[in-house]
């Protein structure tokens, strides 16, 4: 297996390194971006569970184009270390964390976000139903976050697994929002369980007060462990990106691209931002230093 | 709408927890509990609790008293009566938050640490949370343990995501939260365990930052266990840092001795001293992921359960390996010797035989300088040496009074150099020489004297390296194996007769065959090129037939090691380590650095001790290592180590099916299910270079055999032959498994009629997402095999029994990634059915390339679908999406036209991906893990359709990843 392997099987891994972008998931945010123009009018956007920061990077180039003259403020926030982007202000810290929420609103300075993104998802552990659990909790408490910055008909967009338990949070979803869809953008594998929720306009039930003095899951004034059951309306599904675009399951042959050299031979690029700080930093330095010292 | 309840019969699932109760184990497969029972010495299956829980079983845990235990897992509680363990009508209690721990309390109380990092106080009797305490730190957490039995000094130790330990008592609440006590901190990531240890007041988490981290609780008064106070005025330093797994460590645990025990996402048990040294390193569930760790202190055993679905017992005292050292003077020795009697006998180059354990002389002639071949015979009595001038000297032990070996015949045998010595038997021995001249010699008591004849010449076939390397007698045939990889068959008894009868060309590869073995009516190989091989011997003809190819971790296999006690065992080298791998589990039970295969090395087992010796600086070293300490029976055996891709049944009886199985993990494997009763994985097929996605079966006239088509990863293809036998119900054989043909789209020039572009290079991870089979009805022992592949070509390969090979016939092009296949047959053509990402169905004429119809059916990918023949050339194909939808359109194949189409988007919250077709009835299933049956009619030969979900919903614990007539047994 070679360098190269990777650019074989994915499409979008290969453009992503060709645009620029951190990682391929950006493609998924610019699908999604076209088919619900969730960009216009946004000056204030939060990305939650950033990096290795291919969201943010989205934000920051896109919301500068569609508002030239607009004060925009994007904050990504992550539990990981991320390598600075420009015009992005930085947070790291768990999100599921009261302190992390609470640093978020101090950087907003009282003003509303337009706009609330999250991508995040667990370390996978391997344990489907652990795997959906932590992944529902990064997102009720994106959402709990999101129900004290973001403005009334703001917009919030974050993936979730389709899993067992799926329509529980869909029904959680709409209690705050009128329109919720969940898509599936082209550049999203067939084959995975990931899809996105575009939650638009804004709107908590009359009374519906954000707090943060209870855990950040339990609201008491919006209960949602008594959403039981399934929600008679369907979230409506939606798959989004150009049908004539880039097939992620697909193989595509490699020298079709403008990487091919003059010779015809394949030149593989480098990644765009290698990992920062990652937890086995010290396991795999140690390592190294073991294997010397045997030699 | 009409309800039944659908159940499941069978549930071969990953092992989410492990218990041990007094003399029980209790497993939690899934929702089920699984219950073995200690009876000398050896854990037995002793019954299975099905649906305690609705989802998996994380946590089991018995009362003070062991009256009752306590089973949960997600945010389900459920209590049961531990002995006689059996399910009551018992109250099942939902916590708001997935249960990280759980510990009893006085009074059937529990407290149960949540997910949010709370904590319940939970009354058993009245099924009441009658307090709970939160946390200050308002977090996930991944990992908790409770100590202590009463609420009012009862500590916890919850593992956030973020890199800390957080210690705090419930009972010490300040208005509505309580306060941290202490914060831990030196992880670099989230910890997945944290336990506590109270005899050594120590603490052990595991992280994700691939660390085990022992944490002193340091309180200088002496006291049995810890009060509250004292939790709160200790104080928590960092002890020991433990690195040595190569990936995230999952569970830790401290024994009595400070000796600690961890799992890690690497799938290695290890164990590790006070200090934080390696004791032990060992590979676990087939190298599949490990999901739990229990400790049994009476057995002296941990036990682990996999997600291969098996449950595997470890010895805790089988970390070291003691060596046995002899230093032997002068120069480096050449052979080693082992005999009956006890003798270690060295061989050195000058021609001398040495014993080196009473440091005397045992033998010694000129005409062996330089150049000795010496092999011990079977029974180990008897010494036969060769010499480079053709000799050859028997020796034998326990004769001479002295200790020495008295040479007892000898014979000049060939003009050149005997190249090797084979015993065939305690009296005959090959003998080969220059050429290839082969001769067996038999060792014949007259009156008092015992003679060396020759009794039969062979001669190898010419090649390179042309020298046996390893012979068996199986009588009438002797089978040599060689140096260059190929097995020869000769017929004894035909003096005639010098050549093989039968030879196996090269089948072991360039490096050779190492070793055979006869059982019965089969032989076993082993060989240099990473595998070892089964063969039956064909009593009426005496041809051998290969029935099963086993490729193993290592590329050196030695040989094969026979034992009661822990079944077949093959000793290999890998890299500079010895290995010993267990046909029974699957994974290298055993390791050691002896600096590779190419030293002078012994290995064999007696009364269940493994004796290993190699010579390595002028010494002599051997590891007698007891069975029972690495080669433990596992209380369950494992299946596929990764996702179940594809599944097919050969039902066999009413009650009993063959099941075949690809997956994730590169394998194949046959088993029997006989339902309700027993589940036996009876071959694993490795081959494949990546993950097995699809297979098909095709029967063969041949009763009872069935060739198998399979491909995958890498666009690999291959074929196999599978013969079985169930004449015995009880006791099903496959008989043979091997692959007839493997082919990669890369080994061949595409025809690529409908693409533009020149021939673009094939990359190595274009995949094959489904096959369909079908015989050719014009030319017999050809098979049209329809191929969907992720570069978007349909193609055609025709295989033919007679060549066994693959040829492409033709390839149609979609631009979209294909996902499925179907065939229909049609006026005796066969027409193919294609599925793509973007969510179209086509149907096509393969023979003449033209598409028939393609209809765009979702807006998503199409995951599965079938067919089902109706009258009047109409055909339902239903159809699962990515969008969650299920649809089944009513095709009339005359008019080319679809004349009924139903889609619903009700019926799944996640993407579809099994549905399946039979009379009257559609079943679905999708990720969400529910199962759908309903039911259609058509009340007249029009095309309406009368749909109506007759069947409620039913949740499975699974994940369905493709819906086969399997699921139909589960139901």
């Amino acid at each position: 297996m070679g360098k190269s392997s990777k650019d074989k099987r994915d499409i979008y891994y290969r453009l992503a390194k060709e645009e620029g972008w951190r990682a391929r998931s950006a493609f998924k945010l610019l699908q999604i971006a076209e088919n619900f123009n969730i960009f216009e009018g946004v000056t204030k956007a939060v990305d939650l569970c950033a990096a290795p920061g291919s969201w943010s990077q989205v934000l920051a180039k896109k919301l500068r184009e569609k508002q030239p003259d607009g004060d925009i403020k994007i904050i990504a926030v992550d539990l990981q270390a991320m390598a600075p982007l420009p015009g992005v202000i930085e947070l790291q810290g768990d999100i599921t964390n009261v302190s992390t929420a609470e640093a978020i609103i101090c950087h907003l300075e009282g003003e509303h976000a337009d706009l609330v993104v999250c991508d995040g998802a667990p370390d996978v552990t391997g344990l489907h139903d652990m795997d959906e659990y932590i992944q529902a909790q990064l997102l009720l408490a994106a959402l709990n976050i999101t129900t004290h910055i973001l403005k009334k008909g703001g917009k919030f967009v974050a993936k979730v697994f389709r899993g067992r338990d799926i329509d529980l949070l869909y029904s959680q979803l709409r209690l705050l929002f009128p329109r919720v869809t969940v898509t599936k953008p082209r550049s999203s594998r067939n084959s995975s369980i990931e899809a996105f929720v575009v939650c638009q306009d804004y709107d908590p039930p009359e009374g519906f007060q954000p707090s943060m003095t209870n855990p950040l899951m339990k609201n008491t004034t919006c209960d949602w462990s008594k959403l039981v059951g399934i929600n008679k309306e369907i979230v409506p599904f939606l798959a989004c990106g150009d049908l004539s675009g880039f097939d992620s399951d697909m193989t595509y042959p490699l020298p079709c691209f403008s990487q091919a050299d003059q010779d015809g031979n394949y030149n593989c690029l480098l990644p765009v931002q290698g990992p920062i700080d990652p937890p086995y930093e010290e396991a795999i330095a140690l390592a190294r230093a073991g294997n010397k010292t045997a030699e | 709408m009409e309800e039944i309840s659908i159940n499941s019969c069978f549930l071969k699932f990953k092992v989410t927890c492990v218990k041990c109760i007094g003399n029980f184990i209790y497993a939690g497969i899934g929702g089920n509990l699984t219950i073995f029972e200690a009876v000398n010495h050896s854990y037995k299956l002793s019954g299975e609790i099905k649906d305690v829980l609705p989802n998996n079983i994380y946590g089991i845990l018995p009362d003070n008293e062991n009256k009752n235990i306590a089973i949960y897992g997600n945010k389900k509680l459920t209590v049961i009566p531990c002995f006689p363990c059996k399910l009551t009508k018992s109250h099942m209690w939902e916590a708001s938050q997935w249960i990280q721990c759980v510990q009893w309390l006085s009074n059937e109380s529990l407290a149960v640490v949540t997910g949010l990092n709370e904590v319940d106080l939970l009354n058993w009797t009245t099924k009441h949370v009658e307090k709970t305490a939160i946390c200050e730190e308002k977090c996930i957490i991944y990992s908790a343990h409770l100590i202590g039995c009463e609420w009012d000094n009862l500590i916890v130790l919850a593992g956030t995501v973020y890199r800390e330990i957080l210690v705090w008592a419930p009972s010490k609440a300040k208005a509505s939260v309580t306060s941290v006590i202490h914060r831990l901190k030196g992880h670099n990531g989230v910890i997945f365990s944290v336990t506590y240890d109270h005899t050594s007041r120590r603490i052990c988490s595991t992280s994700d930052d691939r660390s085990v981290r022992i944490w002193k609780v340091v309180n200088p008064e002496v006291c049995d266990r810890l009060s509250l106070d004292q939790w709160i005025n200790a104080s928590i330093e960092a002890q020991i840092t433990i690195f040595g797994h190569t990936a995230r460590v999952w569970r830790g645990h401290l024994l009595d001795d400070g000796r600690i025990v961890s799992i890690g996402e690497d799938s290695l048990i290890c164990i590790w001293d006070k200090s934080g040294r390696n004791l032990l390193r060992q590979d676990t569930h087939q190298g599949g992921r490990l999901c739990c760790l229990e400790i049994d202190k009476q057995c002296g055993i941990a036990i682990t359960g996999g997600a291969d679905g098996g449950i595997s017992v470890w010895s805790l005292d089988s970390g070291l390996n003691e060596i046995i050292r002899t230093d032997l003077p002068d120069q480096e020795p050449a052979r080693l010797l082992v005999l009956a009697s006890g003798l270690t006998i060295v061989v050195y180059r000058s021609g001398c035989l040495f014993e080196c354990h009473k440091s005397f002389v045992v033998f010694e002639d000129s005409r062996f300088v330089n150049y000795c071949l010496s092999e011990a015979s079977l029974c180990g009595r008897y010494v036969a040496l060769g010499s480079i001038l053709g000799d050859v000297l028997i020796l034998e032990d326990g004769v001479a009074k002295d200790g020495t070996l008295c040479l007892v015949s000898e014979k000049k045998i060939f003009d050149g150099k005997v190249f090797s010595l084979q015993w065939l038997d305690s009296n005959y021995i090959l003998c080969c020489g220059p050429e290839g001249k082969l001769t067996v010699c038999k060792l014949d008591k007259i009156g008092d004297k015992l003679s060396l004849e020759s009794e039969e010449h062979f001669i190898l076939p010419a090649c390179r390296e042309r020298w046996i390397t390893y012979a068996v007698f199986h009588n009438p045939s002797l089978i040599c194996g060689t140096r260059n990889g190929s097995i020869h068959v000769y017929q004894m008894g035909h003096t005639n007769k010098k050549d093989p009868v039968q030879s196996l060309h090269k089948i072991h590869g360039r490096l050779g065959v190492t070793s055979l073995l006869t059982n019965g009516q089969y032989l076993w190989s082993t060989g240099r090129d990473g595998t070892m091989r089964k063969f039956l011997v064909d009593k009426a003809t005496n041809q051998i037939d290969q029935v099963l190819v086993d490729r193993l971790p290592f590329s050196w296999v030695a040989k094969i090691v026979e034992t009661n006690m822990a079944g077949m065992l093959v000793v290999g080298f890998h890299e500079k380590d010895v290995v010993l791998w267990s046909q029974r589990s699957r994974v290298i039970i055993w390791r050691l650095n002896c600096c590779g295969g190419h030293r002078e090395w012994k290995c064999f087992v007696k009364s269940n001790l493994l004796h290993f010796y190699f010579i390595k600086d002028k010494t002599i070293h051997l590891i007698k290592k007891p069975l029972e300490q690495i080669a433990h029976p596992p209380l369950l055996k494992g299946f596929h180590t990764r996702e179940i891709n594809t599944l097919k049944m050969l039902p066999i009886s009413d009650s009993s099916t063959i099941l075949v199985s690809g997956g994730e993990d590169n394998t194949l494997r046959i088993s029997f299910l006989e339902c309700g009763r027993s589940f036996v994985s009876k071959v694993v097929l490795s081959g494949h270079l990546s993950s097995v996605r699809t297979l098909a079966v095709v029967p063969l006239r041949k009763k009872n055999s069935c060739l198998l088509f399979t491909a995958g990863g890498r666009a690999q293809m291959k074929v196999w032959e599978v013969q079985y036998d169930f004449r015995n119900e009880d006791e099903p054989i496959v008989l043979k498994s091997v692959e007839l043909a493997s082919h990669m789209i890369n080994d061949e020039l595409e025809l690529r009629k409908n693409s533009k572009s020149v021939l673009p290079r094939l990359d190595p991870e274009t995949r094959y997402m489904d096959i369909s089979v079908c015989e050719n009805t014009e030319k017999e022992g050809h098979y049209n095999v329809y191929s969907a592949c992720s570069d978007g070509y349909l193609r055609v390969f025709d295989f033919s029994l007679q060549q066994n090979q693959f040829t492409l016939v033709t390839s149609i092009s979609h631009q979209r990634c294909l996902l499925k296949t179907g065939l229909i047959d049609f006026d005796n053509k066969t027409v193919a059915l294609t599925t793509t990402t973007d969510g179209r169905i086509c149907l096509w004429d393969a023979v003449n390339n033209k598409q028939i119809t393609n209809h765009q059916l979702f807006e998503s990918g199409v995951n599965s679908c079938d067919i089902f023949k109706m009258a009047d050339h109409k055909y339902l194909i239903a159809s699962g999406g990515d969008n969650c939808k299920v649809a089944i359109d009513l095709i009339d194949l005359e008019q080319t036209s679809i004349v009924g189409l139903w889609i619903s988007s009700r019926l799944h919250f996640s993407q579809v991906s099994g549905v399946k077709l039979e009379e009257n009835l559609l079943f679905t299933a999708g990720v969400d893990q529910r199962v759908n049956v309903l039911e259609w009619r058509t009340p007249t030969k029009s095309v309406f359709m009368v749909l109506a979900l007759k069947y409620l919903k039913y949740r499975l614990l699974k994940q369905i990843s493709n819906l086969d007539n399997s699921e139909l047994i589960e139901l």
